[in-house]
């Protein structure tokens, strides 16, 4: 299995090296598909569609409902023509949701230049620099060989006719007056279905297939036709100039500070104490040499680069107000600060920055902001940056002058702790599992040696999460004082529900219970013997087993549920499914829930008769198992 | 305020005077005493590690002796591993992983039926290896327990209860608006077979060990904190309030045992025997530990059960410290009624903090330790020792009664009768702390005792000492440094015990009635711990002579866990002025000294030696190479201080002289030209 690389050591090194960071707080450009005037003429093989119809999931092809908001490539072979952009673009975010029938191929081209591949790739253990999400290889037209692909990290392809997501945040090749090229193009980020796969990936030409050979400032997107298809919804465009910046100059600090207090006294009677202002060589409170209690203001210039929206953003210890241009930015919320966009023409505008630390660590302020064109970075003055690279120079130097014999070996930095399933088994472990809106604290993930892995919720017999990976990362259960105790998935993941699998309802129009059942209670769970745990639960004078195994080839969760004993008075009920809408396949016994998320199905010797209600404007796959006095054996199985 | 049971740290060896005779020099005393000590500790108690592979992190938190010398530990991580060979003369044991995946267990029984029973976080659990395979294959929750997600709220047991059902006591949570935010938080609870909750006490806090004793006597251990000044162990029956408020959110919770409301207990900072009087359902500690000298993250209880093969100390108590990785020894008796006793050091010098005791076989005592991420004087991360009784019996403190005048001392072996009957050799001092709701408590109301008579036994085995004062309710500390045994002239190995004086015993008294003081007339102490001090090496405001200029230099130094300062390079110009603001953002108190080039450690080691005083004096000694310091600092507050640098460039030291803390929290002064 590839082994993903350490994801908090790359989100770590995003906020350093790289001030993009985290997702943009501003809207992009939605490419509309109303109709194809976004694009050059484009061959017949593409089409604007309402919804996919047909059986995306297993025939090679896809049928165009009529109506707007989709891009279909009808084609289904190698006839169809590929599909480019009217517009051009540089640095760039694009994201977009895909959509690919079994064996269908096709590819987004930067720039008309660089291919991010799309292909089904579902099942595939170890992807390659072919499969889905790799950034393609380039090719030597005379060797009739390929070289420089970068595989993804990890392979997050979904079944066959099942939307999935992408995200790419892209930076196009730089050139000197002379039209040297100084930098090649690079894919900074690429997410699939939400998982980082492709992180600072350099590109040095044109990929195989690419519209021109030469490299240029900027370039159209091609759209890859000629292979299978492919739907495309959602696409959306914020481009960019990464070397666009904004910054602050002519700032002052004037800091209000709280004087001691004795233990016994209350702070908030605390007498103040107000500095003179002071020049300010940056917006670093840490560097103000105050105790806790204070506030300091800082004035001065920001030097904003374009006309248009822009949205500021600060992470910090303490709390944090902005007026710029006489307008409030950024006011605290508890804790964390909510932004207000606004509207600044190019030029010098004032600012007004407050931050209030409190008693808690280190002050800490990082000012981030984006705008037309502006990708989001840190905000400070230029001359702060050469700062903090001195800051780090003279640390080096410190530590290089203390050459004191060490007592014990510095232990190296650990920022992650990854536990695997053994090579040919199941592992376990409880602990809380990262839920929204609340981790969950009766749970238990499962991770198989498939690769394959879900987590479970005691409280409501629920599949919460599934996901493929190395399985968990228990940092922030096993390191240290550990305060959330998470057990984190690593993988791509799908998530579900947290309402009770079983329910007692008291007729088949009651809505279904979000809470945990009075007389609900989880008895644990067996070990068979290659480690596959059953779950016990009683709701009433119902005993439950659950048993959920993990496949890779294809890729499903099967679960068996058994119900033993009645609840006379009530009706007791199973919940398959949930969600905006539920559509059966032609098939009968299969069930694509939601908008293409991911599919149900039902084994053909079940003589089980669930159905779709439609309840509060959301559709449930229910059950309502007869009153036969036997026992109830429900199988189904979960695709995605 | 986050403050879990596991918390700050002291290296408390060096407390001990040397058992050397003669009097050593400063230097010999000062230069790793605790080694000195913890070598005579095990040429009785013999310490041995037990090897484990690499490829394992045995952090652990509950032993079951097995019948053919195995064991069962269960770790942090949530496994239980099958140990054989760990009793070996020179162990290499064999590890086999029993179970996995369990969320912070904290202990394992046998169970009567089969299998065994798990206390983890989120339930007890009733593990079974059904297919005798060697693995645990059927995992029966028995009883859900209530918890919020805090990750301090451990559950810790199981213990099994003489009619049949388990006990667990539920630490609260700690870092929210309420420390008990879900039900049974903070109590001591009783789970039928069945898996019923039963509640028994409230007013728990950090009950990390708790056990029966073979009286049936419950104990439960008490680490410092909100409303509990120092470690103590409690004895519990149900319906008690141990002191812990936040537990009382449920007193009205069908099933509660008791009916005092958050309300009634008040932050008057009064000694909790004197709150305990007005108010009644207070049940106050049977043996206080005294914060730092005895420990300062209580964690494990046993009884000693073998009957004279561990030792002569049979039927006392032995209780483990996860902060200073050592084990303390406890006797125990009841007067009027009330439990109460007196607690001796006992072993020092494991690798790891200890968080678990459990007896095996051949009085063989396991010693199960994790530090879970805050510091211990052991360095190590995790571990598994054993100490075993080598048959050897040291000069020693048998155990401490009380008298109607005074106290009974017992040895282990003669006293020499010339300086056993000299009242002099005995030094006594009682104290008590603050019952409030801040977090622990400096030693207040501290006074010094008379010794006025002493009896000798005629076998030199016991000596009765007399005191014309003694205060019921406190902590009376008894030392007898110069005290010898008349066998072998030595003095004893550990010369101070605590004895907790809830009630003073009817009987014969050899000192007349009419010589007796009125112990009632004390003065509180301000006694704050960060009390400010007027030292002018403690300047908090800026010095008159700067004539309102302003520092030439700021310094902000902060802390990191794990007895650290955030920096341990600050550089200043000689003769220069500096404003240094000190921020203990850890949640353990610290203090900031600046001393002379290459004394940090010396004044650290004198500020060790200043005892129960110490803390009014925020630990800095009357010493010519402190050159400022601020106050001792609570978690999460800070101080400012104004000093000028010494005029002579160099390497100046600077420390944290809390006691235990200057050897690992210290750093570089270095004032340039």
């Amino acid at each position: 299995m590839k082994r993903v690389p350490s994801i908090s050591a790359l989100t770590l090194a995003l906020s350093i090296l790289c001030p993009l960071g985290a997702k943009s707080l501003l809207p992009g450009e939605p490419i509309p598909l109303d109709s194809l005037s976004s694009f050059q003429p484009a061959g017949e093989n593409w089409v604007i569609a309402s919804s996919i119809g047909g059986d995306p999931r297993r025939t090679n092809s896809l049928v165009a409902n009529p109506g707007t908001g989709i891009l279909v490539n009808t084609a289904p072979d190698k006839s169809g023509d590929h599909l480019i952009t009217n517009w051009e673009h540089g640095d760039i975010e694009l994201s977009f949701e895909f959509l690919l029938p079994p064996e269908s191929n096709s590819g987004m081209y930067l720039m008309g230049r660089y291919e991010l591949q799309l292909l089904d790739s579902w099942g595939v253990a170890e992807p390659g620099v072919h499969d889905c999400g790799a950034i393609y290889e380039r090719w030597i037209e005379k060797e009739k060989r390929g070289y420089e692909g970068t595989a993804p990290l990890v392979n997050a392809a979904r079944a066959p006719g099942l939307w999935q997501t992408m995200r790419i945040l892209f930076q196009a090749p730089r050139f000197d007056k002379s039209g040297h090229k100084t930098s090649h193009a690079k894919f900074l980020e690429v997410e699939h279905n939400g998982f980082l796969i492709h992180k600072n990936v350099e590109v040095t030409g044109p990929t195989r297939g690419a519209n021109w050979p030469e490299e240029a400032a900027s370039g159209p997107i091609l759209i890859q036709g000629n292979h299978g298809p492919i739907a495309f919804r959602n696409l959306i465009k914020r481009p960019f100039n990464f070397d666009t910046q904004v910054t602050l100059q002519d700032v002052t600090s004037q800091v209000q500070r709280r004087k001691n207090v004795a233990v016994t006294q209350n702070e908030a009677e605390a007498p103040t104490e107000d500095l003179p202002s002071t020049v300010a060589a940056n917006i670093d409170p840490g560097d103000l040499g105050e105790s806790t209690n204070f506030t300091v203001t800082y004035t001065g210039k920001i030097n904003i680069p374009n006309s248009g929206t822009y949205a500021f953003d600060a992470d910090s210890r303490g709390t944090v107000q902005l007026q710029v241009g006489g307008q409030p930015a950024l006011v605290p919320i508890n804790p964390g600060v909510r932004f207000i966009p606004i509207d600044l023409p190019a030029g010098l505008h004032d600012f007004k920055l407050e931050y209030a630390h409190g008693r808690w660590q280190k002050p800490q302020l990082a000012l981030f902001v984006e705008g037309p064109r502006i990708a989001r970075h840190i905000v400070d003055t230029a001359e702060s940056k050469e700062r903090q690279r001195a800051k780090v120079k003279a640390l080096t130097a410190a530590m290089a002058d203390e050459e004191k014999p060490v007592a014990k070996p510095q232990k190296k930095e650990v920022t992650e702790i990854v536990v695997s399933p053994p090579a040919d088994g199941i592992r376990l472990q409880r602990g809380f599992t990262p839920f929204d809106p609340r981790k969950r604290l009766y749970s238990i993930s499962v991770g198989s040696s498939t690769g394959v892995h879900y987590a479970y919720d005691f409280d409501t017999a629920t599949i919460l999460r599934t996901w493929n990976g190395p399985f968990l990362d228990l940092f922030e259960f096993w390191d240290g004082r550990a305060h959330n105790q998470l057990t984190k998935p690593i993988g791509p993941a799908l998530t579900f529900h947290d309402n009770p699998t079983v329910a007692l309802l008291e007729s088949g129009e009651h809505d279904w219970p979000t809470e945990t059942d009075a007389m609900w209670s989880s008895e644990g769970y067996t070990l068979d013997a290659q480690g596959n745990p059953t779950f016990f639960s009683r709701l009433s004078d119902i005993e439950i087993e659950d048993k959920i195994v993990a496949a890779s080839s294809p890729r499903r969760l099967d679960r068996h549920l058994t119900l033993r004993g009645d609840h006379t008075s009530w009706m007791t009920a199973i919940l398959l499914a949930e969600a905006s809408t539920i559509t059966p396949e032609a098939n009968g016994r299969s069930y694509i829930i939601g908008d293409r998320a991911y599919y149900l199905d039902i084994p053909a010797d079940n003589n089980l008769e669930p159905f779709i209600r439609r309840i509060n404007g959301r559709d449930q796959l229910v059950l309502f198992p007869p009153k036969s006095g036997k026992d109830v054996h429900l199988t189904y199985s979960l695709v995605w | 305020m986050k403050h879990p049971f596991f918390l700050s740290l002291c290296l408390s060896a060096a407390f001990a005077v040397s058992t050397l005779a003669q009097n050593p020099s400063a230097e010999e005393r000062f230069a790793l005493p605790s080694d000195e000590l913890v070598k005579l500790e095990n040429l009785y108690w013999e310490r041995t590690p037990i090897p484990i592979p690499d490829d394992i992190i045995l952090e652990s938190s509950g032993i079951l002796a097995l019948p053919n010398k195995e064991l069962l530990v269960t770790t942090r991580r949530g496994e239980i591993w099958h140990i054989a060979g760990a009793y070996d003369p020179i162990p290499n044991p064999k590890f086999t992983l029993f179970a996995s995946g369990l969320h912070e267990p904290l202990g394992i029984i046998a169970a009567p039926t089969g299998g065994y029973y798990v206390a983890q976080r989120p339930e007890v659990t009733h593990i079974r290896d059904t297919d005798g395979d060697g693995r645990a294959d059927s995992f029966k929750t028995l009883a859900r327990i209530p918890i919020s997600g805090s990750y301090h709220e451990y559950a810790f047991g199981p213990k099994l209860a003489p009619n049949g059902n388990l006990r667990v006591t539920l630490n609260v949570a700690f870092g929210a608006a309420t420390q008990s935010p879900v039900p049974w938080r903070g109590w001591m609870i009783e789970i039928t077979p069945d898996g019923q909750i039963i509640p028994i006490a409230a007013g728990l806090r950090s009950p990390a060990g708790f056990t029966v004793t073979s009286q049936g006597v419950w104990l439960a251990a008490e680490n410092q904190g909100e409303w509990v000044g120092s470690g103590r162990i409690t004895q519990i029956d149900p319906g008690d309030f141990i002191g812990h408020v936040a537990s009382l959110a449920w007193s009205r919770e069908p099933g509660s045992t008791v009916s005092l409301r958050p309300g009634d207990i008040p932050d008057s900072a009064d000694p909790m025997h004197e709150v305990a009087k007005r108010i009644p359902g207070i049940k106050t500690p049977a043996v206080w530990l005294p914060h730092t000298i005895q420990g300062i993250s209580t964690a494990g209880l046993i009884e000693d059960v073998t009957g004279g093969e561990f030792g002569p100390f049979a039927g006392q108590f032995y209780i483990s410290d996860q902060g200073q990785s050592k084990i303390v020894r406890m006797s125990m008796e009841q007067v009027k009624g009330v439990w109460q006793g007196a607690s001796y050091n006992f072993r020092e010098g494991f690798e790891c903090g200890i968080i678990r005791l459990t007896m095996g076989e051949d009085a063989t005592l396991w010693v199960g330790e994790t530090n879970r991420g805050w510091g211990s004087v052991g360095p190590k991360e995790q571990g598994l020792e054993r100490l075993t009784w080598t048959g050897k019996t040291p000069f020693e403190i048998q155990e401490v009664k009380a008298r109607s005048d005074g106290f009974l001392l017992s040895f282990t072996q003669p006293v020499d009768p010339v300086i056993a009957a000299d009242p002099a050799t005995y030094q006594v001092t009682s104290f008590t702390y603050k019952y409030h709701q801040t977090y622990g408590s400096p030693p207040i109301n501290v006074e010094p005792h008379q010794v006025a008579k002493v009896e000798v036994a005629a076998d030199g085995l016991s000596v009765r000492i007399a005191l014309p004062k003694l205060r019921e309710g406190y902590i009376h500390e008894i030392k007898a440094p110069g005290l010898l045994s008349a066998k072998s002239g030595t003095t004893l190995l550990h010369d101070t015990s605590y004895y907790t004086l809830n009630q003073i015993p009817f009987g014969a008294r050899i000192i007349p009635l009419a010589a007796m003081e009125n112990p009632m007339a004390h003065q509180h102490d301000a006694g704050a711990a960060s009390s400010p001090s007027t030292s002018e090496k403690n300047q908090t405001t800026v010095p008159t002579s700067w004539k309102g200029k302003n520092a030439d230099q700021f310094i902000t130094l902060g802390t990191e866990p794990g007895l650290k300062f955030d920096q341990t390079l600050l550089t200043a110009k000689a003769g220069s002025r500096v404003q240094l603001t000190f921020n203990n953002v850890d949640d353990m108190m610290h203090n900031f000294v600046l001393t002379t080039p290459g004394t940090g450690q010396t004044v650290g080691a004198a500020a060790m030696q200043m005892g129960v005083s110490g803390e009014g004096l925020s630990f800095v000694p009357a010493s010519a190479d402190v050159i400022a310091h601020t106050t001792i600092l609570q978690p999460e507050s800070s101080q400012t201080i104004y000093f000028t640098v010494p005029s002579i460039p160099g390497d100046y030291d600077f420390v944290c002289t809390f006691p235990g803390h200057s050897m690992l929290m210290k750093g570089i002064f270095r004032v340039t030209k």
